[in-house]
């Protein structure tokens, strides 16, 4: 159907110039193939140039076949062009590519402290229900650390708070629950305090480090039961320690508070069953707790008609030690930089402001 | 407190099993710290009797018994010198073992077998006297198996008895409490005195405050060879007490029995005319059963006689008057002591005895008597006819009953947040022995005599809550307005000072603040004396620190002993001193960094920590209020003075940072250097308000400048210089390079400094920069002698 008037020299076609310019594999090569058929001596041009020639008859429809088959030609070029291009270019980026695998530079990022992390996630979940965070002095006065909480002088109970004394009144504070009697005497109620803090006790073994941390709460309300103390720690509990373990509140005796009781957790070393870490018992200690006693409030100038509430410490190290497996308590200040150093990271989410 | 299974089971029948009594007990507030299941040493011994004595025909030291015991009949060969006929003796059978011995077996003894072997009190490990057979009490049925006449197997509990419940102290006491909480009734209650003797030498209460009533009894024994019978010396083994002497043992047995701590003197040894319970006088001592001289106060409560004090009252009697094993005549004391009496006396004397430990918590007022009636009873059973009753005096009473509470009836629903029923209260206050007496909005509750844990309304809530059991109380969550409280003391800047230290690559870590003077006087710069701890743990723990610098070098060459090369640290916590009498504590924010600037790193090089490295630390840490930080040289005797800033803002001194001196860091054999900086925490709220301010619309220009200068130029002098004259458009300036060097000649250095211009309102012309600049190099090269570098 291609030019009847205008023959192409012999062996050419169309056809096969289509074809061949759809196989050529460099630029070059398309380059002269584009010469071949459209370059200024190139075999359409040339007959471009032959049109005039023919009767004008003819020359119409000859004109028509033979722009469209520079159009195809010169499209099929661009095309090919453009995927030679596109190879050329991911060949040459496949010669520049780096190694991916290859560890990022200068990554360093410190490390919070086991029991900071411990602390602030405690922090932080009772915050969320209105607690303040209060603090209060490390070292104490006799009447705050004892006096106040309905430990008299010779009151038994002071014999398992060995004390470190700095004068014949002061003292390295015991355990952070003076700080209850500083917020009630400061603030008076209603009041959610949360005290968390280091504590001292002149005690060293393998169990035992001389100073530690507790966190100590205080709830001051009207109406406050034992079902709201239970119902908050039982909570806390459950959310501290993922897998929420069975709880148990067992009683107990602290001189301010009553009743008082010490909350277990289901051992989860031996899943239970008594283990060298329970006692055999299948039960954890981790914090104690009560209805604030009366006598406390009322030395604090709270009217023990009017308001109740309760109280509870918990050890800080113990907590860690639990919800990180950790197994000695002396690793904590041993302060070992391969210790301090790894997997504390995925915790850190909890530690922004 | 230790107990057996079978010494409570003279009090109450136990039910449930070991396991299930300690839940129950644990969770009625009487905490099971242990269960021991005790086995006899030995098995397979028999009661026997000697039926025949025989000489051996041919070994003439020893002697052939025919014994019996039940059905079966042997013979045994012994060479013990205090065999006699119808003996009840320990015969260890064919096949029995004892502790360190093969099994027992036949013996020949030439041509003549010993079925076993008769066995000593050593043998039986019941005690120590190996060179006769141990004799049987007549008592001990013919047959029956030793162990269990002995009261084995048994089961040994150590229950955590709280400092409240010392009426738990004693078999009595802790069956009362299973009685409580398991439902079961005492299987009897303790007998009261009953005897009728003659009355002895008077006794004088003095101290009547704090002795309510003391009873003696003095008794005669005849003969000295009497021992404290097996299975009493084996109870008092099982819970920890040493057997002594028949009399005194009798009185140890009685306190754990009963709970009433009673005294034993030698009557012999004493000057009897008059005994009093009275307060020390200053300056009197008392040489005590332990040998302990206890020098005495008014605050310690003696029982003296005559003569002397005899003993502390309640905690220990005195040597001088204690029995022996000469004694026959014997002096018995006991008496109800109050706890205020006694409360942290026996701390104040360095001891710790089951008396006082009783005594300090309580024990039951109307008890003295019965524990007297207890003894008699159990001497007359040890001495039979070797003993007599002398005489008996009482002073004071031993009526003491408690007063009643008013519980009104809503109290217990009240705090424990539960509906509990009037019927519920009452039975529950009744199985501990309370009466109760109702009216209509109250009920008078009188508690037991022993008691005296219970004098206030919530104390009856608490036995409520406790028998009715924890588990079975409801949660409800918190509900009700929160207050809001100004947090007086905020956490926000030292945790936003621990995130940016995280996050530039510090460690946090944590340090007791305990240190030694000598090293925490190595690292204080400031006047005030260390607080020193009056009962230090150990000598180099005997302050409170001043600084947190000490613990970081702790840190520092405990790791570097761990082959860790680089330690980049942080600690915020307190310090303390002490001005006068007046104890401080401040919260500071300290670091530490040794070693390399940054670790091992392809394609980085690397170089150790500088003073600059760590001052950017500060900076980063300070930045709201860097612009009016100025650091200046310092000079602590820690530190190397060359590389020492002292940290300013607005006239306060923030801290210090340096590096370690060279000649401390030699003495510890540290390699390379270790930068130091303390800050004292502050809220930088207070120092800079957060202001936002419009973003300029107009070009900057910026221009440098090099010039030559002499290094003692501090380059702060000259940057504020250039900052203050080129106000108002000079904005920036930029520190670019810094040289020392060759052609420089020594003691100059170049400075080039960046300065960027701008005008708020107007686009700057070429002409006002030129200007100003002309002006900037005139002041750095008229007031500094610098030169501008072409």
């Amino acid at each position: 159907m291609l030019a009847e008037g205008v023959a192409l020299p012999t062996g050419e076609s169309y056809e096969a110039a289509l074809k061949e310019i759809s196989q050529t594999q460099t630029l070059a090569d398309l380059d002269s193939l584009r010469v071949h058929w459209l370059g200024r001596q190139g075999i359409l041009t040339s007959a471009f140039k032959k049109l005039g020639e023919l009767p004008p008859d003819v020359r119409k429809a000859e004109g028509q076949t033979l722009n469209d088959a520079r159009e195809a030609l010169e499209s099929a070029i661009a095309s090919q062009k453009a995927h030679l291009e596109a190879q050329d270019t991911k060949r040459r980026l496949a010669r520049t590519a780096i190694d991916v695998t290859l560890p990022g530079r200068d990554a360093e990022i410190g490390s919070y402290h086991p029991l900071t992390l411990v602390q602030r996630t405690i922090e932080d979940w009772f915050s969320r229900l209105g607690f303040v965070v209060a603090s209060g002095p490390e070292i104490e006065d006799d009447f705050h650390n004892f006096e106040a909480l309905n430990i008299g002088r010779d009151h038994p109970a002071r014999a398992m708070h060995d004390t470190f004394y700095v004068s014949g009144n002061e003292l390295l504070r015991t355990h952070t629950s003076p700080v209850q009697i500083r917020a009630l005497q400061q603030w008076g109620p209603p009041l959610r305090i949360l005290a968390p803090g280091r504590v001292y006790r002149r005690d060293s073994d393998l169990t035992h480090t001389p100073m530690f941390h507790q966190v100590e709460g205080l709830v001051v309300d009207h109406d406050i039961s034992w079902a709201h103390m239970k119902s908050l720690l039982s909570d806390f509990l459950r959310v501290f320690f993922d897998d929420a373990p069975a709880v148990r509140f067992r009683p107990s005796y602290f001189p301010f508070t009553e009743p008082s009781a010490e909350v277990d957790l289901a051992c989860f070393f031996c899943r239970h069953q008594g283990c060298r870490i329970c006692k055999n018992s299948g039960w954890i200690e981790v914090l104690g707790c009560g209805l604030v006693h009366p006598v406390v409030l009322q030395t604090t100038g709270v009217d023990s008609q009017q308001w109740s509430g309760f109280a509870f410490g918990m050890g800080i190290e113990r907590l860690a030690m639990l919800k990180y497996g950790i197994r000695d308590i002396r690793w904590f200040y041993e302060n070992d930089q391969r210790f301090l150093k790894p997997s504390w990271m995925n915790t850190m989410v909890n530690t922004e402001l | 407190m230790k107990i057996t299974r079978r010494w409570l089971e003279d009090w109450v029948h136990l039910r449930s099993r070991d396991r299930v009594l300690a839940r129950h007990l644990t969770e009625g507030g009487l905490e099971v710290d242990a269960i021991e299941i005790l086995e006899a040493p030995f098995s397979g011994v028999l009661v026997a009797q000697i039926q025949k004595v025989t000489p051996h025909p041919t070994l003439r030291h020893l002697a052939v018994y025919d014994l019996v015991a039940g059905t079966e009949q042997a013979r045994v060969i012994s060479g013990a010198p205090n065999l006699k006929m119808g003996m009840h003796v320990p015969w260890a059978t064919i096949g029995a073992r004892l502790t360190g011995l093969p099994a027992i077996g036949v013996r020949w003894f030439d041509g003549i077998g010993s079925q076993g072997m008769l066995c000593s009190e050593s043998e039986l490990t019941l005690g120590s006297r190996a060179d006769r057979i141990l004799e049987l009490p007549d008592a001990f049925p013919v047959g029956s198996d030793l162990a269990q006449t002995l009261g084995w197997p048994d089961v040994l509990y150590d229950i955590n008895v709280t400092p409240n419940r010392g009426d738990c102290l004693s078999a009595l006491g802790l069956a009362r409490e299973i009685s409580a909480l398991e439902n079961e009734a005492l299987k009897k209650a303790p007998a009261l005195w009953s005897r009728d003797l003659p009355a002895g030498f008077p006794i004088t209460l003095i101290a009547h405050e704090a002795c309510t009533g003391v009873a003696i009894l003095c008794v005669e024994t005849f003969n000295n060879d009497i021992e404290t019978p097996l299975w009493m010396k084996l109870r008092l083994k099982h819970v920890g007490i040493a057997s002594v002497h028949p009399v005194v043992d009798v009185t140890q047995y009685v306190m754990m029995e009963l709970g009433q701590p009673t005294h034993a003197y030698d009557l012999d040894r004493l000057a009897i005319s008059q005994i009093e319970v009275r307060w020390a006088k200053t300056g009197e001592s008392c040489v005590l059963l332990n040998n302990q001289e206890a020098a005495l106060d008014e605050s310690m409560l003696v029982i003296s006689d005559s003569r002397s004090v005899i003993g502390i009252a309640g905690i220990m009697g005195g040597k001088a008057s204690s029995v022996h094993s000469g004694s026959s005549r014997f002096m018995i004391e006991s008496a109800h002591f109050t706890p205020s009496a006694l409360a942290g006396r026996a701390r104040r004397l360095g001891l710790a005895t089951e008396a006082a430990a009783r005594f300090e918590r309580g024990v039951d007022p109307q008890l003295p008597p019965a524990a007297l009636e207890r003894i008699f009873i159990l001497l007359s059973e040890i001495y039979g006819t070797g003993i007599r009753f002398l005489n008996t005096t009482w002073a004071g009473s031993f009526n003491a009953a408690s007063p009643s509470i008013l519980l009104p009836r809503s109290l217990c629903s009240a705090k424990l947040g539960i509906q509990m029923k009037t019927t519920t209260v009452q039975k529950k206050l009744a199985a501990v022995g309370c009466v109760i007496d109702n009216a209509t909005d109250f009920m008078h509750v009188t508690p037991p005599s022993y008691r005296f844990d219970l004098t206030a309304p919530i104390d009856l809530v608490e036995e409520v809550a406790r028998l009715v059991g924890y588990e079975n109380f409801p949660e409800r969550p918190l509900q009700g307005p929160i207050r809001i409280i100004p947090a007086a003391a905020s956490r926000a800047p030292a945790r936003q000072w621990a995130l940016r230290l995280v996050c530039r690559g510090y460690q946090e870590t944590i340090h007791m603040p305990f240190t030694s003077l000598a090293l925490d006087s190595e690292f204080s710069w400031n006047e005030a004396a260390a607080v020193i701890l009056q009962n230090p743990l150990a000598q180099d723990q005997s302050i409170l620190r001043r600084s947190l610098w000490p613990s970081l070098i702790d840190t520092l060459r405990y790791n570097l002993a761990r082959e860790q090369k680089r330690l980049r640290i942080f600690e915020i916590g307190p310090a303390f001193e002490q001005t006068d009498a007046q104890f401080n504590e401040k919260e500071i924010a300290a670091g530490l960094w040794h070693g390399l600037f940054r670790d091992e790193e392809w394609g980085l090089s690397s170089r150790t920590v500088d003073f600059f490295d760590v001052k950017a630390d500060l900076e980063s840490l300070l930045e709201p209020v860097r612009e009016r930080l100025r650091f200046e040289p310092f000079d602590v005797p820690m530190l190397d003075p060359a590389e020492t800033a002292v940290i300013i803002l607005d006239g306060y001194h923030l801290g210090i940072l340096g590096a370690v001196h060279p000649g401390l860091q030699k003495r510890w054999e540290m390699r390379g250097k270790t930068y130091l900086w303390s800050l004292n925490m502050i809220d930088l709220e207070h120092f800079s308000k957060v202001e936002y301010k419009p973003v300029a619309r107009f070009p900057a220009v910026r221009r440098d400048f090099a010039f030559i200068l002499p290094e003692t130029v501090p380059f702060y002098d000259i940057h504020q210089a250039l900052l203050e004259s080129g106000q108002p458009l000079l904005k920036e300036i930029k520190l670019f390079d810094l040289y020392v060097g060759p052609p420089l000649d020594a003691g100059f250095r170049s400075l080039g400094f960046g300065l960027l211009f701008r005008d708020q309102d107007s686009t700057l012309t070429e002409k006002v920069v030129s200007e100003l600049c002309e002006r900037l190099v005139l002041i750095v090269e008229g007031r500094f002698r610098g030169k501008l570098r072409k």
